[in-house]
């Protein structure tokens, strides 16, 4: 089920209504229930998937914590992320790796053993099967607790805000939230409500219409080159981001009005001076998820530069990989390790430009440049995350500056009044990231008063139910 | 301090009665853009006289060598005293009919006479399951014409796609299996990449005809369902009607399939008339009512656009129904 469907709007309201009004005992049970019919919705019999991840990471976590001998703790680890990592692998990578395969063979003029398989990736696995290997490796840790009721296990993997695009929870935060008793709260409501009308003006008034012309330009990229691929790629930042962050708030929204606290998932990541800093703003929960199962078990930074350089960058190509089956992402992560081994590489030699250059004497200007710079590096790397192919990629990094005839912009799809509703939503967007810097928006829309909130209110429902696209742009993470 | 339902129910209130305000906008810019038919129907809200004319390009197709470029419903008004108001429209088929004559009657409209001409073409995948062809944009916008309700929420149930402007994507189109007398013959990908582009123009011809006119016809395709819909809607509204089956280049159908041609033709016609008996409508047959040399193919391959002698023909042949003469058949 989509949030921006007429079916998700009828599910939520009639969620809450059952609730809240049902005794504290059985509501776990019954947002179970909820969340795989939320699942269930896109495709039944996938839910077969979700119930075994969720049964094999709920016995290895029992296993693992009331086993006393450390070999058997580690074979139970192995076990849950053998079946977790086979299972995606068999999902998004084997496609992937069969046509790799049979490229392979055919240019070294072999004969390939292996049929052709068509297999439909299941929504959001990348996203559970995560979250449920967090929770195995942080019991095998001694980081969490074991959870020992299978309704609440099973209620964490697959509660339902989160479910198919994220945030990726950990088990320390989400599980024993499921145990609080959740009263009906005013306020919280409203900030809920709030969160989800953000969300959806985030993803259906901003990404959808941007997502028109980015589809245009990327979609046969050879049709176009300078500005209006300039502009595209300029769009898809704009778009993967409000998209992306605009599921999270719809999720982060859903769940607050239920009483559940999901984590921040972006913080005003095109305001980031560095990678490093885009990497602590952008899809958090994802990149804290690398730094603690990924990076820091292989050294992190307690091992030689050397050794810390190949750490990162591994890292950031793991991260390319989880994307998607493609060359495009792998890519996409291997450029952003090479960003952040180039600017640990380089720290010292900016640190003494910068002071010779007496820059730091303008801070605000250094820093409005450090956003300039990191903003264009991630747009590059957009370019090869978006692109359908490496040749397409390479066409459109190597074409952005041909022409820079404006009138080309026209010819993306949108029409100029169009191309107007959606530069004034992007400034609309980066007010509201200005006015968060000073005291965050919930604040602020608290203290002002009820005739400047409700025109808001009132101005922005009306916008997501008529400047929405008609057509269906499903949400961008969740072919991942 | 208010509770805080009865704030939400104020404010989905105030979004509400403005959302109505913006329907009435969209409704008007959508009318300007898009479908520029409703602006004619909106003349002929009301009327309590006229004859209704419905149909597809047949109704207005002229041949490159015509020297008379009048339409048939041009054609018919020659013969007739009452005015004659064309409903027609590219592609358009019954469901288009049934939507329009709802609106028509939702307004008050009641003519003298409805003709409703039923082109055979219309329920062969080829027409049926196009996606450009489908006009949900027009049928919604026609649905709002008569209902405050769909005026005021068409964009938002669109943008959370509680109707969907698409509702057969290319993809499935080209996946549909194609039935020719029952039997299935491949996707329809695989028809056209096959057999629709052959070089040899007779095998191409033949498949051309097959596609459009042998399909086994069912009381439950949803074009017939929509006839039934039209026909019972005509018949609570006591507004005579005149069902016919437009004409097909028979001659070149029988020398290109032989008798199953024109036998699957007879059968589906079969079926089309005990839909609308049922209703208490009779359906006149002219499918066999022209020859080859009425007919005027501008896609090349055959189907029903007709030249002028065709369009004079057919005129003539409609003329006596609504003057309650007999009719001239085959």
């Amino acid at each position: 089920m989509l949030f921006n469907s007429y079916e998700f709007v009828v599910f939520f309201p009639l969620v809450m209504l059952f609730f809240f009004n049902l005794p504290y005992g059985a509501r776990p049970l019954f947002l179970l229930l909820a969340s795989y019919i939320f699942y269930m919705w896109w495709r039944p019999e996938y839910i077969i998937l979700l119930l075994f991840q969720t049964f094999i990471d709920y016995i290895a976590g029992i296993y693992i914590a009331d086993s006393k001998s450390p070999s058997r703790r580690k074979l139970f680890l192995a076990l849950s992320m053998t079946s977790n990592l086979s299972v995606l692998f068999f999902y998004k990578y084997f496609m992937f790796f069969n046509s790799t395969g049979k490229a392979l063979f055919e240019l070294l003029h072999l004969q390939y053993p292996v049929p052709y398989m068509e297999i439909l990736l299941p929504v959001g696995i990348s996203f559970y099967t995560f979250q449920s290997m967090s929770y195995t490796i942080d019991v095998y840790r001694g980081e969490t607790k074991v959870e020992r009721s299978f309704l609440i296990f099973s209620l964490f993997v697959t509660f339902f805000p989160q479910l198919v695009a994220g945030p990726i929870e950990r088990s320390s935060n989400l599980l024993s939230q499921i145990y609080e008793r959740q009263a009906f709260d005013t306020r919280r409501l409203v900030h809920g409500l709030r969160h989800i009308l953000w969300g959806l003006f985030k993803k259906m008034v901003i990404a959808d219409r941007l997502a028109v012309i980015v589809h245009s330009a990327y979609s046969d990229p050879h049709q176009h080159k300078g500005l209006p691929l300039l502009v595209a790629t300029y769009c898809f930042a704009f778009q993967i981001y409000c998209d992306f962050s605009g599921y999270s708030d719809i999720a982060t929204g859903t769940a607050q009005v239920m009483g559940y606290r999901l984590m921040c998932n972006f913080w005003k990541p095109y305001h980031a001076q560095s990678i490093g800093d885009f990497w602590r703003r952008w899809h958090i929960s994802l990149s804290t998820w690398f730094r603690d199962y990924v990076y820091i078990p292989l050294g992190g930074n307690r091992v030689s530069r050397f050794r810390q350089h190949v750490n990162l960058f591994v890292t950031f190509l793991a991260s390319g990989f989880w994307h998607g089956a493609n060359w495009t992402f792998i890519v996409w992560g291997a450029l952003h390790g090479l960003y952040m081994v180039c600017s640990l590489a380089t720290q010292k030699w900016r640190d003494k430009l910068r002071a010779r250059t007496g820059l730091e004497r303008w801070p605000r200007f250094l820093a409005l440049f450090r956003v300039f710079v990191t903003f264009h590096l991630v747009c590059l790397g957009w370019i090869f995350f978006r692109a359908q192919s490496l040749k397409d990629a390479w066409y459109i990094t190597t074409h952005l500056f041909s022409s820079l005839d404006p009138s080309r912009l026209l010819n993306l799809g949108l029409t100029g009044c169009e191309l107007g509703i959606a530069a004034g939503c992007i400034v609309i967007l980066e007010t509201v990231h200005l006015l968060e810097q000073k005291h965050p928006l919930k604040e602020l829309l608290d203290s002002v008063p009820m005739w400047v909130r409700w025109p808001m209110y009132v101005g922005m429902s009306l916008a997501v139910l008529n400047l929405g696209t008609v057509t269906e742009i499903p949400f961008i993470y969740f072919q991942f | 301090m208010r509770p805080i339902w009865l704030k939400l129910l104020m404010l989905i209130t105030m979004v509400a009665a403005l959302q109505a305000m913006v329907g009435l906008y969209y409704q008007r810019v959508w009318v300007s853009s898009e479908f520029r038919t409703i602006k004619y129907l909106r003349k002929l809200y009301g009327k309590k006289d006229g004859i209704f004319f419905f149909g597809d390009s047949v109704l207005r197709y002229t041949a490159p060598q015509d020297s008379d470029t009048s339409s048939i419903p041009e054609m018919l008004q020659q013969e007739l005293s009452d005015p004659v108001h064309s409903l027609d429209g590219g592609a358009f088929q019954m469901d288009m009919y049934a939507s329009l004559m709802q609106t028509l009657a939702a307004r008050g409209t009641r003519p003298k006479a409805v003709l409703v001409p039923i082109n055979l073409r219309s329920f062969s995948i080829s027409w049926d399951c196009y996606p450009a062809w489908q006009f949900e944009k027009p049928k919604l916008l026609l649905h709002s014409e008569r209902s405050f309700l769909v005026r005021t929420f068409a964009k938002p149930l669109l943008v959370f796609k509680a109707i969907h402007l698409t509702p057969i994507s290319s993809k499935e189109y080209w996946e549909t299996p194609v039935l020719i007398a029952g039997k299935d013959v491949g996707s329809m990908k695989f028809v056209h990449d096959t057999y629709l582009v052959s070089p040899d123009p007779a095998e191409k011809r033949a498949w051309f005809l097959k596609l459009y006119y042998l399909y086994k016809l069912d009381a439950r395709h949803r074009k017939a369902a929509a006839l039934q819909k039209l026909a019972d809607l005509l018949r609570r509204e006591k507004i005579p009607a005149h069902f016919y089956v437009v004409p097909l280049d028979m001659e070149t159908g029988q020398a290109a399939l032989k008798d199953e041609f024109t036998n699957q033709v007879r059968e589906n016609i079969g079926v089309l008339r005990k839909v609308l008996a049922e209703q208490g409508h009779e359906l006149h047959d002219f499918s066999a009512l022209l020859p080859s040399s009425c007919f005027s193919y501008p896609a090349n391959v055959p189907d029903e656009h007709l030249n002028q002698e065709g369009r004079r023909r057919m005129a003539a042949a409609l003329a006596p129904l609504l003057k309650g003469g007999t009719v001239d058949g085959p």
